[in-house]
């Protein structure tokens, strides 16, 4: 082929190619990536059900012997904290009579609306965390949408078309959530890491943080709601500048290991624009 | 016929990329089918041809990821051009230069990706932590796999494009 040619073709070609990145950037692509997504979903959804099924065999056989010590292990925790539950469900009682009192109306985990998904893919780039699943539009899923297990959050959804969704997860280094670490009630922000580790900042240094503290949800600035697990605080140290803490968190989600994950599908952000703040995004 | 057969053939790539290539992880780095199929093609057709599959693959890859449509196609119209102009067309039967492409091109790829993935705001991840999690394990698992994949592509490129024969 003709040296002129062969430019010409290239330049055709990352013309088109620039077009169509300006365009899905703006979202004008939205309609035609819906009608694409539609049959690759459908296709990605059986073969991530014959891979499961593959892997899952394998793990079983590689990790017998592990499994039966995780079972042990986890017999005893399990004694532990149903002691710690019955305590805590006292409690609960208590909350909802003191509660129902003051006329306090505040949702909790069990007045939430949830749409189980199976996990069907996980993004193609190699540099974003992100998840696909097979719930869309047509099950209620919305963008911004949280994520959760019963281990805790899972993230939140970035793009839905009819039939699937992708879910940014809490590991994605872009990923930021307000936090309060449940013993000490401080406040801060945690993000993800590539690692996949999670780094919870700005913690006043004055707080008492102690190893083995749970971190949920603040439900400050309306990202997420409040209350939800995120993980456990396994370090803290000063940060670079020593004006915060900054403290590991260990999510007990495996997040290499999802398989079926929860959508809440009836959280609205509260509307902070007539404050004169910006919207949650 | 070469271009047509591309469309599914990529389409299910870019399907495996998603489902099955994560489970063959090395640290947070995969392979890359799509990829590896669009650098064989090439090496083996014409320039037109790679760069469609370019377009096509990126596209595919883009419908199951957070990035917009044609975001991946950039960094792979680019290689397969560049991989194009400096080889040419390859034998079939060549090991080495499949394996100098996908080594240098995973690097390269990944480069523009993830720089576009920054100018649009969809990655906080720095370059230099990008090179060690993800591309340098990625370039390992591509490089095992672009010599099988490019002897399978390599018979689909002999019974998808017709052959001159001389009579006399």
């Amino acid at each position: 082929m003709v040296r002129g040619s062969r430019v010409f073709s290239l330049s055709m070609t990352l013309v088109i190619v620039a077009l169509l990145v300006y365009l899905g950037a703006q979202g004008s692509l939205g309609p035609v990536q819906n009608a694409l997504s539609v049959p690759v979903y459908g296709v990605q959804s059986v073969v991530s059900r014959m891979t499961r099924g593959v892997t899952g065999l394998l793990d079983d056989i590689r990790t017998f012997r592990r499994l039966e010590r995780r079972n042990r292990d986890l017999e005893e925790a399990l004694a532990v904290y149903q002691a710690e539950l019955a305590v805590l469900r006292e409690k609960g009682h208590d909350y909802d009579r003191l509660a129902a009192l003051l006329d306090y109306n505040r949702q909790g985990p069990a007045d939430r609306e949830y749409v189980t998904c199976d996990v069907i893919g996980r993004d193609t780039t190699g540099f974003v965390n992100a998840i696909q699943i097979d719930c869309g539009r047509r099950a209620g899923v919305e963008r911004m949408d949280p994520v959760v297990t019963e281990y805790g959050l899972v993230g939140r959804v970035t793009k839905v078309s009819a039939t699937g969704a992708e879910v940014l997860l809490l590991t994605d280094p872009s990923s930021r959530v307000s936090v309060r670490l449940q013993d000490s009630r401080a406040d801060g922000v945690v993000s993800g890491q590539l690692t996949g580790d999670l780094l919870m900042s700005f913690i006043p240094v004055d707080a008492q943080v102690r190893e083995g503290e749970y971190v949920v949800t603040s439900g400050l600035g309306q990202n997420f709601p409040a209350d939800l697990l995120v993980g456990q605080v396994m370090s803290v140290a000063l940060d670079q500048r020593g004006m915060y803490q900054e403290a590991r968190v260990r999510s007990l989600v495996n997040f290499n290991r999802l398989e079926i994950v929860q959508v809440i599908i009836d959280f609205e952000p509260v509307d902070l624009s007539v404050f004169g703040q910006p919207a949650a995004p | 016929m070469g271009n047509y057969i591309g469309i599914p053939i990529l389409l299910l790539a870019a399907v495996i990329d998603a489902t099955i290539m994560p489970e063959l992880r090395l640290g947070n780095g995969t392979a890359d089918l799509v990829f590896l199929l669009v650098m064989s093609w090439a090496l083996l057709a014409d320039v037109r041809d790679a760069l469609l599959w370019a377009v096509v693959g990126g596209a595919a890859q883009d419908l199951l990821s957070v990035a917009p449509l044609g975001t991946s196609a950039l960094g792979l119209v680019i290689v397969a051009y560049a991989a194009d102009a400096i080889f040419g067309n390859v034998a079939r039967g060549n090991l080495l230069v499949p394996l100098v492409v996908v080594v240098v091109g995973t690097a390269v790829y990944h480069m523009i990706t993830l720089t576009l993935l920054q100018v649009l705001g969809l990655s906080a991840v720095g370059l230099g932590q990008g090179l060690v999690y993800v591309t340098l394990p990625a370039t390992i698992l591509n490089a095992i796999l672009i010599l099988p994949v490019y002897r399978l592509m390599g018979a689909v490129h002999r019974l998808v494009v017709p052959h001159r024969t001389r009579i006399g």
